[in-house]
């Protein structure tokens, strides 16, 4: 048993590390000296953060990093409180058309993105949106497939609950 | 009839119509219609892009692409992340815990970074993959520029960055299962094959079903980034799936209702194959999505 387990985890060892590979190289590629990089597979002998010191002075980075953050956080606060929201209605409460609803979110899921690009588009230009952060972010808000992994998890994790949702 | 629960249901459902539901109708529409995106007059020209998408033998390849698209994400975002899972989970929880960091570790770069990164490894000759094989002896081919291998090259990238994140899904499913059921199983007499099948399998079959599921249906998106940085879809389109032409359709070419057209049909496969799988994996044994 523990020489099974002992495979085991050399085993994953071996995969994670295949895995992290390419990330490390990555990263090691940041550090290497220009001139190694195209010179041999292993260019990492060198170090130097002149990179670094190229990509904050020569390109407006701080502003990219905020372009991120308010994107980021307010596409992530729309999706939680319209996700939250509805979540609970579907969980706390019994009410008609229930299930057709929940449908609703669930097939919202196999909907591909570039369905929904150039209407989601041509309706951000009508709103007067274009190139403003709440053009970007409301369009990413909508709460596609919400609950559908809490419907994974819920019939899994309390299978006897008293008040079982519907589906 | 209380209306507590349409009022916490109407922010998120203005906005499923808004960005979902109205595009979706909107789409169908426009895939009637013959259209370059600026001009005031649009054309209705009935079924005629699909006539003509139906016809044309590159959309057939396109077809035939996006499939092994979905089939390579459901080796690498499905398979082997479950494999990864289940193993991961024989081992003493202090191993556990370093394994899921070292998984989900290269998931946190950008697809397009995580992409470019993948394009100078992929370099012909000068890439590190390239000189790696000719120090082995082996003579690579070109991964991105030849035909033969640029669909599984790009397909290796999407499925890679995604990886981390299916092994955390498969692993969070796998530990919330019920200990005392598996315990009864085992007391009751059940071990081996007979527990897998008949105690564990029913139990995973939600989180595998939401995997299973997700796995298909984001195998295009996740390929998106990865083809559109590295590829652009070819050599010769061999790189392109029915999404990533769907977007070039209208953002490259302009003519937004063959793009319309060629959405409409991948919604109509998507859609078919979700209902087929999921009433094929539903189980009504309480556990399962019923």
């Amino acid at each position: 048993m523990a020489r099974r387990r002992a495979w085991l985890a050399a085993l994953l060892g071996a995969a994670a590390l295949l895995n992290l590979a390419p990330f490390l190289y990555q990263v090691g590629l940041s550090l290497a000296p220009s001139e190694r990089i195209f010179s041999s597979p292993w260019p990492f002998m060198g170090f130097t953060l002149d990179h670094y010191r190229y990509v904050l002075e020569k390109l407006p980075m701080w502003q990219y990093a905020w372009n991120t953050l308010v994107f980021a956080l307010g596409v992530s606060l729309g999706h939680l409180l319209l996700s939250l929201l509805a979540a609970y209605a579907f969980v706390r409460y019994r009410f008609p058309l229930q299930e057709a609803l929940f449908a609703l979110f669930l097939v919202s899921l196999m909907v591909p993105f570039v369905v929904t690009y150039l209407p989601s588009y041509l309706l951000v230009a009508k709103m007067g949106l274009l190139n403003t952060f709440p053009g970007l972010i409301l369009p990413t808000c909508s709460p596609r497939g919400m609950g559908s992994s809490s419907c994974g998890s819920t019939s899994a994790t309390s299978p006897g609950r008293s008040s079982r949702p519907p589906w | 009839m209380e209306p507590a629960p349409y009022l916490y249901l109407a922010p998120a459902l203005l906005f499923l119509g808004l960005f979902v539901y109205w595009p979706l109708l909107y789409n169908g529409w426009l895939s009637l219609h013959e259209w370059n995106l600026v001009s005031p007059d649009r054309r209705f020209v009935g079924l005629a892009n699909f006539a003509a998408l139906f016809q044309d033998p590159g959309f057939h390849r396109l077809l035939w692409q996006t499939l092994l698209y979905v089939l390579l994400a459901l080796v690498g975002n499905f398979a082997l992340p479950l494999l990864l899972a289940l193993a991961t989970l024989a081992l003493p929880p202090r191993w556990q815990d370093l394994f899921q960091t070292l998984f989900f570790l290269p998931t946190v770069a950008a697809a397009s970074v995580a992409s470019l990164v993948w394009l100078y490894l992929y370099l012909p000759a000068v890439g590190p993959l390239a000189q790696l094989l000719r120090g082995l002896g082996v003579e690579a081919p070109e991964f991105l520029g030849d035909p033969a291998w640029a669909l599984p090259a790009v397909a290796l990238v999407a499925n890679w960055k995604y990886l981390g994140f299916h092994y955390l899904v498969a692993l969070a499913g796998i530990r919330a299962l019920p200990r005392e059921v598996l315990e009864a199983a085992r007391v009751d007499g059940a071990e081996g094959w007979s527990l897998g099948r008949r105690v564990l399998l029913p139990l995973l079959a939600p989180t595998l079903v939401f995997l299973f599921l997700s796995t298909v249906t984001s195998a295009l998106d996740y390929a998106f980034i990865p083809v559109d940085v590295m590829t652009q879809g070819g050599p010769f389109g061999t790189t392109s799936n029915l999404m990533y032409a769907t977007y070039q359709e209208a953002f490259r070419f302009f003519r937004a209702g063959v793009a319309a057209a060629q959405a409409v049909l991948l919604v109509g496969i998507f859609a078919v194959f979700v209902v087929w799988q999921y009433r094929l994996l539903s189980r009504k044994d309480g556990y399962g999505p019923s």
